[in-house]
């Protein structure tokens, strides 16, 4: 516990961005292609456990087949786990279970624990891609450049989490695209 | 050399994670002092904020 604490404590912004996001990545199956928009679902499951999927689309402003397809995604991916309410025989309950569980935890230190602070941190970084779906992939291409300062592309893609390089590549230079890296 | 557009923004986005204000113990410090990537002056600032010497 306390090395850990003092692991966050000599990070830098940038180190402690990829931290974040590489326990997102684990928390969600190791799958870096996951959006931060399910990322954002698996942080309010942990917020409101036992919430159904009518208060994650409420809370989310998520359409309700959005909501459905990526609550499937995580459960057959053992992140969260679901019970019958004792109320409603029609509605499910559902928690953040297992992996996904020990992975948010680590990343939610990095905020103390504050759920609203993290959703905000996730909400502002969806803006800051200027992607349609911006992927965990995309962050972490971000929060690597950023700690590096400027750096040749591959320096970048290496940081990333050993993924078919055309889809690491495709990713970055989407980015390039949108302005949101320059390539001078 | 790519790099970032808008490193005020990226500035901005990463001093949201609040991992820096993990809750200061004598214990805490120490334990930094011997990891082998503290610098003099590192060292130094952890040394004042744990004793409060200056």
């Amino acid at each position: 516990m306390v090395k850990n604490l003092a692991k966050k404590a000599m990070t830098t912004k940038g180190q402690k961005a990829c931290y974040v996001i590489d326990h997102l990545v684990e928390a969600l199956g190791n799958e870096p292609s996951s959006s931060l928009r399910r990322a954002m679902i698996l942080v309010d499951i942990d917020q409101h456990p036992g919430t159904t999927q009518v208060g994650i689309m409420e809370r989310l402003h998520i359409h309700k087949s959005a909501v459905n397809r990526e609550i499937e995604w995580l459960f057959n991916y053992g992140c969260i786990k679901m019970s019958d309410s004792e109320r409603d025989g029609r509605v499910k309950k559902i928690e953040v279970y297992g992996y996904a569980k020990t992975a948010l935890d680590a990343a939610m230190d990095y905020f103390e624990g504050n759920h609203r602070n993290m959703q905000l941190f996730l909400e502002e970084f969806s803006r800051f891609l200027k992607q349609e779906k911006p992927t965990l992939r995309d962050a972490k291409i971000i929060a690597s450049l950023y700690e590096m300062k400027d750096a040749p592309k591959q320096a970048v893609i290496d940081k990333l989490y050993r993924g078919p390089s055309s889809t690491d590549n495709r990713a970055f230079n989407k980015l390039i695209e949108e302005g949101v890296i320059e390539d001078a | 050399m790519p790099r970032i557009a808008n490193l005020r923004g990226a500035d901005a986005l990463f001093g949201m994670i609040k991992g820096e204000d993990v809750a200061p113990t004598r214990t805490l410090h120490l334990s930094r002092l011997f990891r082998d990537n503290v610098t003099p002056s590192t060292g130094t600032r952890l040394l004042e904020n744990t004793f409060n010497f200056s």
